[in-house]
């Protein structure tokens, strides 16, 4: 059963990602992003934005080193993630249909599954590139923030005992970021599968994430000073990458009572089990990108339903 | 060797495609002539493995198109109706593109985009972008993309249509160069003079069913079995006009002021040479008889009412 397992898996990563034409996609997607053509003036101004943030960031922190802390750096690059995985992602499939290039990849001797999993690796090559500019920093800071200095019980100089292992908690933030990252361009590119136009499945996209990521924590903090607050903010927490990343934060820097009050989730549930969560979540709307792919007549409805002729 | 069987598309209430049958052998250009809405895409696009027949088969080299379409995708080189360009590459970077997702190995890839390049007549865009090619270029660079994999079966949906004379001339001499070379070539088309030339064999489709299909001088002599002929007399027009309509196996004479005689003959050679003679002996004085070739466009009015669903 295990061996028969392990050679489905090795079809598969044959198939979709080592012997999967379509990864020259990423080739193309480098292309496009690095060696800018006139066109694309929405990525490529993006791209400069994120270029001038990595050389601040890089001034700022040869300037105050020792106050900088790893955790708002990955806070810092998740935000980016959330600005550029959309942009990465949004005209992946929906553009391809816009410039009507769709049916002649249809028409190619590739699966569905190789053209939507070529294109999220594109993504993912992206992705990665704009982490190799933030981990350098990242692990530069975590050197050199000073704990002693920054971490102190108030107003009496002593220094806090650390709740939570400095590597761990870096390791674990590090994990809910990527994997956050990773997540979003897989929505990204579900949605591009099922919008007929680029622009509208880059509109959901930021939709949803302005929903996720600003309407819904709004709301629960709304109750979060209510009697049951500890456990609302604790599943807001869990599901919101920067909220588990500062609680993340907040449970390394406090050993005393007095930090945290614990409501649903347990300490050790921040980090690895969302980061799981989030690859679960890429996986599922991978799949379903695929599921959605197989159509060249007649578009489909944006969410599931009747198919029309 | 493509053989289609009772091909059937249906649309709702529309049958866009209507049991269509016939084969074709390598090296068969196949013109596919009918007017707006006939059913032409539709059957194109079915062999595309684009669309699925509502039922009937086909088959290409053995490989039936419903049950092995990825090996059907490999043998065939489908030019959509539309560009399908990407605007943001250069003309070799396109169909390095399109060579690398038909599995074109590496090491040959440089050499066949060359040499489909030289066929097409675009060596000089190689390097230049796709969006600043003309239309007529970016029509033959689409026509290139069909033939990087070096398929069996070219489906050219409309390949002419926005070509100027020259370019038309053109394409014209690469067909029947790709048709020497052995492929089966299907090219549609409702401009009947561009297809006369360089077809051997045609199909008349009209709201769904081929009305008549085999090499193109069959086709016209199975339509037009009765021969027109014009004669020119400089005697008296009706006594040369009843004359000949006492002749065995004439079915029309019409006379017109200008001393011309149109004659619906069913007889042979033989019989056309006697009618000369008859006229002569009787004492007309005949300064012209000819018969007037029938063509593709005849038969073609011929055969279709001009009606569309
Ligand atoms: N997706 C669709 N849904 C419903 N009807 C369709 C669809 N596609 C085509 N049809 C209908 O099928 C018929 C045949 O269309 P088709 O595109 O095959 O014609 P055609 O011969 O290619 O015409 P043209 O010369 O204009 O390109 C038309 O009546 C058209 O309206
Ligand atoms: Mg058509």
């Amino acid at each position: 059963m295990a061996t028969l397992n392990s050679g489905k898996a090795a079809f598969l990563w044959r198939q979709l990602v080592s012997e999967n034409p379509m990864s020259v996609e990423v080739g193309r997607f480098r292309r496009r992003f690095l060696e800018g053509t006139r066109s694309r003036n929405l990525n490529t101004t993006i791209l400069v934005l994120a270029l001038v943030a990595y050389a601040s960031l890089m001034v700022v922190l040869s300037n105050m080193s020792g106050e900088l802390s790893p955790n708002s750096l990955i806070f810092v690059q998740t935000g980016v993630f959330v600005l550029l995985a959309p942009t990465f992602m949004y005209s992946a499939i929906a553009g391809e249909r816009e410039k009507r290039t769709w049916d002649l990849l249809l028409a190619a001797p590739v699966t569905h599954a190789q053209i939507a999993v070529g294109k999220f690796l594109a993504g993912l090559a992206g992705l990665g590139a704009t982490l190799v500019l933030f981990i350098l920093p990242t692990l530069f800071t975590s050197f050199t923030f000073d704990n002693e200095r920054n971490y102190m019980v108030p107003d009496s100089g002593v220094p806090l005992a650390h709740g939570v292992s400095g590597t761990a908690a870096f390791a674990n933030e590090e994990f809910i970021s990527i994997t956050f990252g990773i997540m979003l361009l897989a929505a990204t590119l579900l949605f591009s599968a099922r919008c007929r136009r680029s622009l509208m499945s880059l509109s959901v996209m930021l939709i949803s994430l302005f929903a996720g990521l600003l309407a819904f924590p709004a709301l629960i903090t709304s109750f979060a000073y209510a009697d049951a607050g500890n456990a609302f903010m604790d599943v807001a927490s869990f599901f919101h990458p920067f909220l588990a990343i500062e609680k993340i934060e907040e449970l390394h820097r406090a050993s005393v009572p007095q930090g945290m009050a614990f409501g649903l989730i347990q300490p050790w549930g921040f980090g690895v089990l969302q980061g799981i969560l989030y690859l679960a979540l890429t996986a599922v709307f991978l799949v379903w990108a695929c599921k959605t792919v197989n159509f060249a007549d007649g578009e489909k409805k944006f969410m599931p339903g009747k198919r029309n002729a | 060797m493509l053989e289609i069987q009772n091909l059937r598309k249906v649309y709702g209430p529309l049958t866009a495609v209507n049991g269509l049958s016939l084969s074709l052998k390598p090296g068969d250009v196949f013109g596919f002539i009918g007017s707006n809405g006939a059913g032409k895409t539709t059957t194109i696009r079915m062999l595309a493995t684009l669309l699925e027949p509502t039922s009937g088969t086909a088959t290409l080299n053995g490989v039936d198109i419903q049950k092995d379409p990825m090996e059907i995708r490999r043998m065939i080189g489908y030019m959509p109706d539309f560009f399908g360009l990407y605007d943001d590459v250069k003309v070799w970077e396109y169909l390095d593109f399109f060579a690398t997702i038909y599995s074109v190995p590496k090491a040959h890839r440089s050499e066949i985009i060359d040499n489909v390049l030289e066929m097409t007549d675009l060596t000089i865009k190689r390097d230049a972008m796709v969006q600043s090619l003309s239309r007529g270029m970016q029509q033959r660079l689409c026509l290139a993309r069909c033939l990087v994999h070096d398929p069996a079966l070219l489906l050219l949906d409309e390949p002419a249509s926005g070509l100027d004379p020259r370019a038309r001339a053109e394409l014209k001499e690469l067909i029947l160069e790709l048709g020497r070379m052995g492929k089966i070539v299907i090219v549609s088309s409702h401009i009947l003079p561009e297809l006369a030339g360089f077809c051997n064999t045609v199909g008349i489709i009209e709201r769904g069913t081929l009305l008549a299909f085999g090499p193109v001088d069959q086709v016209i002599q199975g339509l037009h079995s009765a021969r027109s002929i014009r004669i020119h007399v400089l005697t008296d027009v009706e006594e040369a006009a009843a004359l000949v309509r006492a002749r065995e196996g004439v079915l029309l004479v019409e006379t017109a002021k200008d001393g011309e005689v149109h004659v619906e003959f069913n007889g042979d050679l033989e019989g056309q040479a006697a009618l000369l003679e008859h006229l002569i002996s009787s004492g007309h004085r005949v300064a012209g008889f000819y018969e007037e070739q029938a063509d593709l466009e005849d038969v073609f009015l011929k055969l279709t009412t001009g009606a569309v669903q």
